[in-house]
């Protein structure tokens, strides 16, 4: 017991409510509150940022790739620019040979992009007899050279002198590789120039002037957008002008899109080469990097510039935000999570303390100290609730105990009176051969009214009784008592019946305050003669039933019942009973027993029953009455005591006269008490004269029948009883009666006639004690009464 | 109830002192049962000192007698008190058994 007190205390302190405590879970709420509009905040901040990069870029990517054109544009416009300074000396009739070359040495040394330049005359116009004409400067790591390209070259089919030519306006010719010239991919610029001849612009030649692009293409490379960004350079139809990886240089855009499956590309490829400027995302072709574009044509030459810049380079800057953001995001959800849980525990701590003391108070201890809780929020009001609820509690409870432990009291005392009561009556029904005797007393309550009684008050004559007292519980235990004790005491002066009543009747109505009385019938029987003698006291009648069942009422005087009026007058009447007859005494629970339909079982059902079972013997007759009327009344709470008392009378058949001699004995049924008869046996046979002869006959007899006994009539294997008794008569007759309790069992009817004469094989072992006993008593008989097995010898021994 | 035993040349003889009856007829019965299973089947039995036997105790002699016959021995009694004969010829046992008057007779008819 107070091994599993502790545990339960240990239970309750070990009270943890981990995960599910008020203060694990604000926390988890305010957190996740928290980090939500974090994360929206964050969201927004990251896409807000990612726009500015992306617009920064986008604005740095245009500017440099503006900047790129002007840069080109420039040195494109101081080209072309050339010739309108030069032009004019060239258009005198006919230009010597020295200031050709003055004009064009100094175009290549003044521009830096120019690589050469070249004057190609029309067939026969400068020189009479030459059909070609031309001659070109350029420039090489050993200086300056200059070249006479006439007799060999025909250049006036090639597009740099046809164009213009057709066209009569300069123009840049597509990126190409001249073998003949540069060795080196360049492009032209050629303008047309004109001889005034009689007021007419005569066409006499062309300029050209070779930009080489690995001099613009310095210019493109200047360009750096993050680590990784380059700018590029196509020409009109497609053709790569500068990329910083020059491998891809002098291939048309268009290919290399198609060799790398790059349909984006080719897309963005054929804007350019239309001219227009636009942003654009793509993928590296050979990197697979997510990238940005941005591309614009070159207003002189109609090329396009791309600008390149990888998107994770644009949003390099914005990871170290992100982790910038999450770091701070990370630590402020602690912050906020702990003091949460900080704060609630504070918070909540009467209430855990609260818990504990339920448990506490669950298990009963009431004197658990309640702290005193200040605050004056909810838990306060919960804490002062508890407070009052624990007092009232306590109060109950006691109030409880008491009223508990008071009726425990009571239901213990009555308990105690119906002992008592019970006590009072006769268990043990005489087992004699003239009469029977059996009683029933059944109560509704603990403690009933009724109440029977019988005695010898000498050898022949025996007392009965019947009762009912007023009212039920202790008082009527009590007074139930006194009015034992005094029939009891009176009945033994041999008074007549008449005159006990009376002296009952007279003490108690002596100091009887409450009133209480008791309705009784009373009767003296001589056993030898069948004679009763009986006074009725406000009781019901009693019945007879004689041989043939048929049953009648005495229909006795009745006084009023005993304790009411100290001088009234009883009476006794003399009833002879024969032998075979009944008398049955019985209370009002009897006869008034209700069954469903508040029907009576009434006197007639009782006398219809009586005659059902006339032939059983009285015990069983009783319980058969007894039977039929909880039968009758089933369902109905029995409302009163149920009395049923019945003396059935028989003459004696034999041997009516007393014994001379008598003995008894009582031995337990183990074989082990065999030899305390054996001693009795041999002691009778001394003081009674009994020959050695017929002693040892009975012992052979004695000793069947009690094994028989010990072996037969007990299954329950518990310890009992059996009573012998040795009488002798006069007549020099020796009686012995065995009574056990056992189950029925007649001896004679289950032995087994043992043949004597037969051969030793057909002799069986068993069997022989049946054949002794036969052999040796004179006469047995066995009965079966109250229960009891009774086998009675008789021999002859004198 | 005393049992003794002494032993011959011819067969075994088992004197029974006092009562035999059913709280110690189980002390003969192993004695008895004891010697037939050890393959004594000459057995002659005295009961000069046998005062009481009740049916219990015949049974016993019964037992042994029919074991000895199916094991093709004797078995015999002898010296019966007056009141033990009558209890013998009551039950018929005086028809099955073999009984002699005195121990000597018992001995020479082995």
């Amino acid at each position: 017991m107070a091994r599993k007190k502790k545990k339960e205390k240990k239970k309750i302190e070990k009270l943890r409510l981990g995960f599910r405590s008020l203060a694990f879970r604000y926390s988890i709420f305010f957190s996740l509150a928290i980090f939500i509009v974090f994360f929206i905040y964050f969201i927004i901040t990251l896409t807000y940022s990612a726009v500015m990069v992306t617009n920064d870029t986008r604005k740095d990517a245009k500017t440099l790739a503006e900047l790129t054109i002007s840069r080109l544009e420039n040195a494109l416009v101081r080209v072309e620019q050339m010739p309108v300074v030069l032009g004019r000396s060239l258009e005198k009739p006919s230009p010597d040979y020295y200031e050709i070359l003055r004009i064009l040495q100094g175009i290549v040394v003044e521009d830096p992009y120019i690589y050469g330049a070249c004057i190609a005359f029309e067939p026969y116009s400068y020189v009479k007899d030459s059909l070609y004409y031309a001659i070109y400067s350029y420039e090489n790591p050993k200086g300056l050279r200059t070249k006479y390209l006439g007799n060999y070259y025909n250049y006036f089919t090639k597009d740099w002198y046809r164009i213009p030519k057709e066209t009569g306006k300069p123009a840049w010719s597509e990126p190409y590789y001249d073998l003949g010239a540069g060795d080196t991919l360049m492009c032209t610029y050629s303008v047309p120039f004109f001889n005034e001849i009689e007021g007419k612009q005569v066409f006499r030649g062309i300029l050209t002037l070779d930009v080489t692009l690995r001099s613009l293409g310095s210019i493109v490379s200047k360009i750096k957008v993050y680590e990784s960004g380059f700018g590029f350079l196509i020409s009109r139809e497609g053709m790569v002008l500068y990329v910083p990886d020059s491998s891809f240089i002098n291939q048309n855009i268009l290919d290399i899109a198609e060799e790398y499956k790059n349909k984006r590309l080719a897309t963005i490829a054929e804007r350019m080469m239309e001219g227009k400027s636009g942003f654009a995302s793509f993928h590296g072709f050979r990197s697979r990097k997510s990238s940005e574009i941005f591309y614009s044509p070159l207003a002189t030459t109609g090329w396009s510039i791309g600008v390149v810049f990888p998107n994770d380079e644009m949003y390099a800057n914005l990871k170290d935000l992100v982790l910038y953001l999450l770091g701070a995001f990370g630590i402020i959800i602690l912050v906020v999570f702990f003091v949460t849980v900080l704060m609630t525990r504070r918070l909540t701590k009467p209430l855990r303390r609260l818990v504990r003391i339920t448990h506490q108070i669950g298990h009963g201890d009431f004197d658990v100290e309640i702290p005193k809780v200040k605050r004056r929020d909810e838990i306060g009001v919960l804490a002062k609730s508890f407070f009052d609820m624990r007092n009232h509690l306590q109060n109950h409870i006691q109030k409880l105990q008491q009223t508990t432990a008071e009726k425990e009291k009571i239901e213990s005392e009555l308990s105690i009176a119906h002992t008592i009561q019970m006590g009072m009556l006769p268990r043990e029904f005489p087992l004699r051969s003239e009469f029977e005797l059996f009683a029933i007393l059944d109560s509704a309550r603990a403690v009933g009214g009724d109440l029977y009684d019988f005695f010898f008050i000498d050898q022949d004559h025996m007392f009965i009784s019947v009762g009912d007292v007023s009212g039920k519980g202790v008082p009527a235990s009590l007074f139930m008592t006194v009015v034992r004790t005094l029939y009891r005491s009176r009945t033994m002066d041999g008074q007549p019946m008449h005159q006990i009543m009376s002296h009952i009747n007279k003490e108690l109505c002596k100091d009887n305050p409450n009133v209480m009385f008791v309705t009784m019938v009373s009767g003296i029987i001589n056993l030898k003669s069948g004679l009763v003698e009986l006074c009725n006291a406000g009781h019901n009648p009693p019945l007879i039933m004689d041989r043939e069942g048929e049953v009648r009422r005495l229909s006795l005087f009745s006084a009023i019942p005993l304790g009411i009026e100290e001088y009234h007058g009883y009476k006794t009447e003399m009833v002879q009973m024969n032998p075979g007859d009944r008398l049955v005494l019985y209370t009002d629970g009897v006869t008034e027993a209700l069954n469903a339909n508040n029907e009576l079982y009434s006197e007639n059902r009782l006398m219809e029953e009586l005659k059902e079972s006339k032939s059983a013997d009285v015990p069983t007759l009783v319980k058969a009455v007894v039977d039929s009327i909880y039968k009758f009344a089933k369902g109905q709470e029995q409302a009163d005591d149920i009395t049923l008392l019945i003396l059935g009378y028989q003459k004696s058949s034999s041997h009516i006269e007393a014994p001379t001699k008598m003995k008894q004995l009582q031995v337990l049924n183990k074989l082990e008490e065999l030899h305390k008869i054996v001693e009795t046996m041999e002691e009778i046979s001394k003081d009674w004269n009994i020959s050695s002869k017929a002693n040892m006959e009975i012992n052979l007899v004695l000793e069947e029948l009690f094994t028989n006994i010990v072996f037969y009539a007990f299954p329950d294997n518990r310890e009992h009883k059996i009573e012998l008794t040795f009488s002798l008569f006069a007549s020099g007759i020796l009686q012995i009666t065995l009574v056990d309790d056992g189950r029925y069992f007649d001896l004679m009817e289950a032995a087994e006639e043992v043949k004597i004469d037969a051969a030793l094989e057909e002799r069986k072992v068993g069997g022989l004690g049946i054949h002794f006993v036969k052999q040796m008593v004179d006469e047995m008989n066995y009965e079966r009464k109250a229960g009891k097995n009774i086998v009675t010898l008789t021999k002859k021994i004198k | 109830m005393e049992i003794t035993e002494k032993k011959n040349d011819k067969c075994t003889l088992i004197g029974i002192d006092g009562r035999l009856d059913t709280t110690n007829y189980s002390v003969l019965e192993k004695k008895l049962m004891e010697l037939i299973d050890t393959g004594q089947s000459k057995l002659l039995v005295n009961l000069s000192e046998m005062d009481y036997v009740s049916s219990s105790g015949l049974r016993i002699l019964l037992m042994a007698l029919k074991r000895i016959t199916v094991a093709k021995g004797k078995f015999a009694l002898c010296s019966l008190q007056p009141n033990i004969k009558e209890i013998f010829e009551i039950s018929g046992f005086t028809n099955i058994f073999e009984i002699y008057d005195n121990e000597e007779a018992g001995l020479k008819a082995f």
